[in-house]
């Protein structure tokens, strides 16, 4: 009974964002709004978005997780989208070439950052920074800047329900099981809890970064797909616009998932931050909020909820100052005073 | 020796100019509890760490029955049935308990290519229930668990390959007494299993109790080496500091007779956690000791005395009515605060003995804005010289130093800084018996000068021994207060505490 106390307890508050989300976009939606917010339509698309979202969170949160930050997983996705889409169109063999298309593309870019690292040892933040320019060049060069497009809507279906939420939650299930079952996932976990420790114990730590470079590019490979078959086509970036804003719309959903993952699985705790800053876009849209202010929306929506988070334990601490002063003020009103003996 | 469980021969490591351990032999039996004595930075860790495969030896040659041994990392040493649990934390606070356990040993526990979680619990649980741990739940995360508990954890890790070879290196000061008797049980089945257990330990007493043979080294050179029918603290001591400890360990006087000045009041004190309704005074020239049980209140005591933590309720006034609100209000009015975690809080590991030393003076070291480089290594060579520091100059960073000389190097910030009252949280908590009576002798005289001192201590006789009056505090409340006497005993004192 108690363990079913405590595994619904844990629902509600990993559930609870979304919801108290939608309830108050909703209220004010329909107040002040266009009324459209909330509709099965527009809950639908919502999810629709929330997979490449998530699949792009989750391919920042296994190096996150150990302090590597990642700048260029918005453009690698742009580029495995133009590059991976023609590959998967030279294959021939439909919506799947494009999946192992983009998959091959962010796997090998990805791979190449965590090479760069593990032999460099200059900080991710410096690599992936310069991989975003280089890969920036390389968009930009490939097909002469015109990018990718596919124009068979057939081989488009991972742009489109039910195939784009199949795609999502299946790179989600493999996230989950070999972040949470695996040898890989228990390595990750005790690196980034006790580095020194762990290498102490024979966990190759390098072999286990590359893990995450390959498990990132798996991640980034599906977003890729989905970028292209949502729209049929992608440009090459220019001026980091689109990648930046992909890789920068990342990072709540990282955010809550940590926080989130003290009441469920990380890689929930993901889809559902996922979900909830969709959501969160979603609603401002139907206020009529222009599309500038919405960034303005979603920083300032991150800065409560990470002040918020981490606060959470000083509000709870507050609670039980002014219980115990309460009492010790009752203590002192009675004069008692504490025995002592001499 | 040929029937030898381990044996070291002719080990030689240096750091640097400095030499840790000298041409060291070194051999262990079957059934024995070898205990390994020295002075801060005598080469103990460093010894016990070549055979655990932490760091190598520069030279020599090590043998596990009989057959040569080096090995290149910790999981070689575990495969050699050599465990060690080490000084400092050995758990990765984000991962659960079982993992903890069977870290880097995962693969035994799959299933399918996963890992089995309720196969990976059940083991844990398995062996923590072997050594006596009944009360931690294998699936929690480590982080909810104290100190004590997770050195326990460290425990069952290095018991679940059934080693030969169990290394403990101060291990006892985290552990409350019923964490020392599942310790103790532990270290008794191994030996009468014919298994070999390397103990190290600061505390003479419960060396020569857990021990059937101790190994004194000195300066990375073994001294000599004693059998339980030689066992004597004093033989021990000397050999340890190379000459006879002269005079009283603790002070001598039962003169209890303070300053009449007031300098620091506890009214009502009450902070968040623990301490509640704790009222006393504290006189100009006091050692006043607290003491308690673990959990009772007392490190939370110089905490909030100090400012670090806030009073919710009441009160700390000194003297001139100046309230203590904050750390650095107890700095500039002249309190110093020796913490009880000293490479967390007390010291700056990765900074140099002058920076260290100088730092809660740096205003007074001011000219013109700036601060003037003669002043500050004056200062920083004042304090080195007179609390006798070893070390090759003041810029050497601390991280090299041993735990005694760190120790000297907190306490000289302070009296560097001229503090007229000192709160010490366990000033002499891992370090030697050489070390522990220059620091008691050094609490005699700034109390002779005038200074007064709050004394926080788990040792008893510590707190006897030096304290002018004696206050127990228990679930955070004051139980008990007790004068300087020579009748007052540990029982008496016990008794307020439980």
């Amino acid at each position: 009974m108690k363990r079913v106390g405590r595994i619904a307890g844990n629902a509600a508050r990993t559930l609870a964002l979304p919801v108290v989300m939608f309830v108050v976009l909703f209220i004010l939606s329909k107040a002040f709004g266009t009324g459209q917010f909330g509709s099965l339509a527009s809950l639908r698309s919502v999810a629709q978005q929330t997979m490449m979202a998530a699949a792009i969170a989750l391919a920042m949160t296994c190096n996150m997780k150990n302090g590597r930050w990642d700048f260029s997983i918005g453009m690698m996705t742009v580029m495995s989208s133009i590059i991976g889409g023609a590959i998967g169109q030279a294959l021939n063999i439909g919506a799947f070439g494009l999946l192992i298309g983009c998959v091959i593309v962010a796997v090998i870019a990805s791979a190449v950052n965590g090479l760069l690292y593990v032999t460099m040892k200059v900080p991710t933040l410096v690599i992936s920074i310069g991989a975003m320019l280089v890969y920036e060049s390389v968009n930009m060069v490939f097909n002469k800047g015109g990018g990718a497009r596919v124009s068979d809507f057939t081989w488009l279906i991972f742009g489109r329900s039910p195939y784009v939420f199949i795609l999502g939650l299946a790179a989600g299930l493999v996230f989950y099981v070999l972040y949470t079952h695996t040898i890989f996932g228990y390595n990750v976990r005790s690196l980034s809890s006790n580095q020194a420790l762990a290498t102490s114990t024979g966990i190759n730590e390098k072999r286990n970064v590359m893990g995450c470079y390959l498990l990132c590019g798996l991640m980034v490979g599906v977003a890729g797909t989905i970028n292209l078959s949502t729209t049929g086509s992608v440009l090459a970036d220019v001026k980091f616009n689109g990648a930046m804003s992909m890789m920068f719309e990342a990072f709540p959903p990282v955010f809550i998932g940590f926080y989130l993952s003290q009441y469920t699985n990380l890689t929930v705790g993901v889809f559902v931050g996922a979900f909830s800053m969709k959501l969160l876009t979603a609603g401002m849209l139907a206020l009529g909020i222009p599309a500038a202010l919405q960034n303005v929306g979603v920083g300032l929506f991150l800065l409560i909820f990470i002040a918020f988070t981490t606060n959470q334990e000083k509000l709870r601490e507050m609670r039980h100052i002014r219980e115990r002063i309460a009492k010790v003020s009752a203590l002192v009103a009675q004069g008692d005073e504490p025995a002592t003996q001499r | 020796m040929p029937n030898a469980l381990l044996s070291v021969h002719k080990i030689n490591k240096c750091f640097g100019p400095t030499v840790a351990l000298r041409d060291v032999d070194f051999t262990l039996l079957p059934g024995e509890v070898h205990g390994l004595v020295g002075e801060n930075g005598s080469g103990k860790s460093t010894l016990t760490s070549i055979i655990a495969g932490i760091r190598k030896a520069d030279s020599g040659e090590m043998f596990k029955n009989g057959a040569p041994y080096d090995p290149a990392s910790v999981v070689e040493a575990q495969k050699n049935a050599v465990a060690m649990i080490v000084q400092e934390m050995g758990t990765a606070p984000e991962i659960t308990v079982a993992e903890n356990i069977f870290l880097g040993k995962e693969n035994a526990f799959r299933e399918k290519g996963l890992v089995s979680k309720k196969k990976l619990n059940k083991a844990a649980r398995d062996a923590l229930n072997k050594i006596g741990v009944t009360n931690i739940n294998p699936g929690m995360p480590t982080f909810l668990l104290n100190l004590e508990e997770r050195k326990l954890i460290e425990l069952a890790k290095a018991m679940v390959d059934e080693p030969d070879v169990l290394i403990v290196d101060e291990t006892t000061t985290a552990l409350s007494h019923d964490g020392r008797e599942l310790l103790f049980k532990v270290i008794e089945e191994m030996r009468k299993k014919n298994k070999g257990v390397i103990f190290i330990s600061h505390d003479l007493e419960e060396l020569m109790n857990v021990c059937t043979i101790i190994t004194v080294l000195r300066d990375g050179d073994i001294i000599g080496t004693l059998t339980k029918d030689q066992f004597e603290e004093e033989t021990i001591k000397t050999m340890m500091v190379g000459r006879e400890l002269t005079g009283h360990y603790y002070r001598a006087d039962y003169d209890c007779n303070v300053g009449e000045k007031i300098v620091l009041k506890a009214k009502n004190m009450t902070g968040a956690h623990l301490v509640e309704d704790v009222n006393f005074e504290l006189h100009e020239g006091e050692i006043l000791g607290f003491g308690g049980l673990s959990g009772g209140g007392i490190h939370e005591l110089g905490r909030l005395l100090f400012g670090i933590d806030k009073v919710i309720f009441g009160s700390v006034e000194l003297a001139d009515g100046t309230v203590i609100t904050d750390a650095n209000t107890a700095v500039k009015n002249g309190l110093g605060y020796v913490s009880k975690n000293r490479d967390e809080e007390a010291i700056m590991l990765q900074a140099s003995i002058r920076n260290n030393a100088v730092l809660p003076s740096l205003t007074k070291l001011v000219r013109r804005g700036m601060i003037a480089p003669k002043k500050e290594k004056d200062l920083a060579k004042e304090i080195i010289d007179e609390l006798r520091v070893k070390c090759q100059s003041m810029e050497q960073k601390v991280c090299f130093l041993s735990g005694g000389n760190k120790q000297k190097v907190v306490f000289g910030k302070w009296i560097g800084n001229e503090a007229n009252i000192l709160i010490l949280d366990c000033p002499t908590r891992g370090v030697d018996v050489g070390v522990k009576q220059a620091m008691y002798q050094l609490m005699y005289d700034l109390r002779c000068r005038g200074c007064s001192i709050i004394l926080i201590s788990e040792e008893l006789p510590e707190l006897i021994g030096m304290s002018d009056r004696l206050i127990i505090l228990k679930n955070g409340k004051i139980s008990g207060e007790f004068m300087r006497s020579p009748e007052l005993s540990e029982q008496d004192v016990i008794h307020a505490m439980i």
